[in-house]
């Protein structure tokens, strides 16, 4: 028999401005998160990490830009693209994130002031499963009022 | 003697409701359903979903979605892995964009590809990812089109990629395969299916 999936578990919507934003407590029960991101126009480059480790992360990313150019990069967290001021969307997926046997592969898109797309791909390089995600800015700047985050669990 | 009202039926403790819903939630059926997954215990050369068109086509399905973490034995750091539709190997075109961490790149093939994996070289326990959408395929009178979001840190690889089996024949099949080599304990596969209205 089929099963359902895309249970929404949890959604923060920030009625002030905040500095980071942490889901916690994250149930082990579901295949994949996907996680969405709505955040009105603001300052600082956006991060994500997992079960408060900073580190062991590595990223590839392309994306095209206003100037009509392209470009791919890597990187060692789960940033955007830029710090500059503007609207950001985003939507993440986030792979066998409670396998214990494997690292932790994302896979999102992400535009940015409705002139930068980018598609981008990163690794936490841990075979623990992931109970928390935090949203930051680790370079400066806050999530403005409205900004809206929303997890939703892939059915196992 | 029947009751005829029912307080004087002598219970004391109850609830009248207007609707047959009784204050229950409207049941809402879903129209995005996990239908099948695979999750490798040991070395495979391919991994296949059959039957798709009998079983779910059939059930109102009209679209299908993969979502996959996959790693191959290929001794190289990575190594491209495919999807056949119904065995088909020919009447196929893939394309995609990719960005290798230092520019960005277009490709085509003649095949469907699912993009760049690891292999056994690369660091252990990690595994590249892709969402495959899969779209209107047990319709009579399309060709199938796939589109694809892949990426491997271990190469460095992200891309975006579509194709299509030029054939109108109903999907009844899917095959995910590396290319001269096998997917690895730890690979998994979900198959989900989206009905239409």
């Amino acid at each position: 028999m089929a099963t359902p999936t895309y249970t929404a578990l949890a959604t923060t919507t920030l009625t002030s401005a905040a500095a980071s934003i942490t889901f916690s407590s994250i149930s082990s029960s579901y295949r994949d998160i996907v996680v969405a991101l709505d955040a009105p126009s603001a300052s600082g480059a956006q991060r994500m990490y997992f079960n408060g480790d900073t580190s062991n992360v590595t990223m590839v990313a392309m994306y095209g830009y206003p100037t009509s150019s392209t470009d791919s990069y890597t990187d060692t967290g789960i940033y955007d693209t830029t710090g500059n001021t503007g609207t950001r969307l985003g939507i993440f997926h986030i792979m066998d994130y409670s396998a214990t046997d494997k690292h932790k592969t994302v896979l999102y898109r992400y535009e940015f002031n409705a002139a930068t797309t980018m598609a981008a791909a990163a690794r936490w390089a841990s075979t623990t499963a992931i109970t928390s995600i935090v949203f930051d800015k680790p370079f400066g700047g806050s999530y403005p009022v409205g900004t809206t985050i929303s997890l939703y669990g892939i059915e196992a | 003697m029947g009751v005829v009202k029912l307080s004087t039926a002598g219970i004391l403790d109850y609830q009248k409701y207007s609707s047959f819903l009784a204050g229950n939630a409207a049941f809402s059926p879903s129209a995005y359903d996990l239908l099948e997954t695979e999750i490798l215990t040991g070395t495979t050369a391919s991994v296949t979903f059959s039957s798709l068109n009998s079983t779910y086509g059939a059930a109102g399905y009209q679209h299908l979605q993969m979502r996959a973490v996959l790693r191959s034995d290929y001794a190289s750091v990575e190594r491209t892995i495919i999807i056949k539709i119904n065995s088909a190997t020919t009447s196929l075109r893939g394309h995609g964009l990719y960005g290798a961490g230092s520019s960005v790149l277009s490709f085509n093939y003649s095949s469907l590809q699912l993009g760049s994996y690891p292999g056994s070289s690369a660091t252990s326990d990690a595994f590249g990812a892709a969402i495959v959408d899969i779209l209107d395929p047990f319709s009579a009178n399309k060709n199938t089109t796939i589109k694809v979001l892949n990426g491997n840190t271990t190469t460095p690889w992200i891309a975006l990629q579509s194709g299509a089996w030029f054939d109108t024949t109903a999907v009844d099949s899917l095959e995910v395969v590396p290319l001269s080599a096998n997917l690895v304990t730890g690979t998994r596969i979900s198959l989900y299916g989206l009905k239409a209205a």
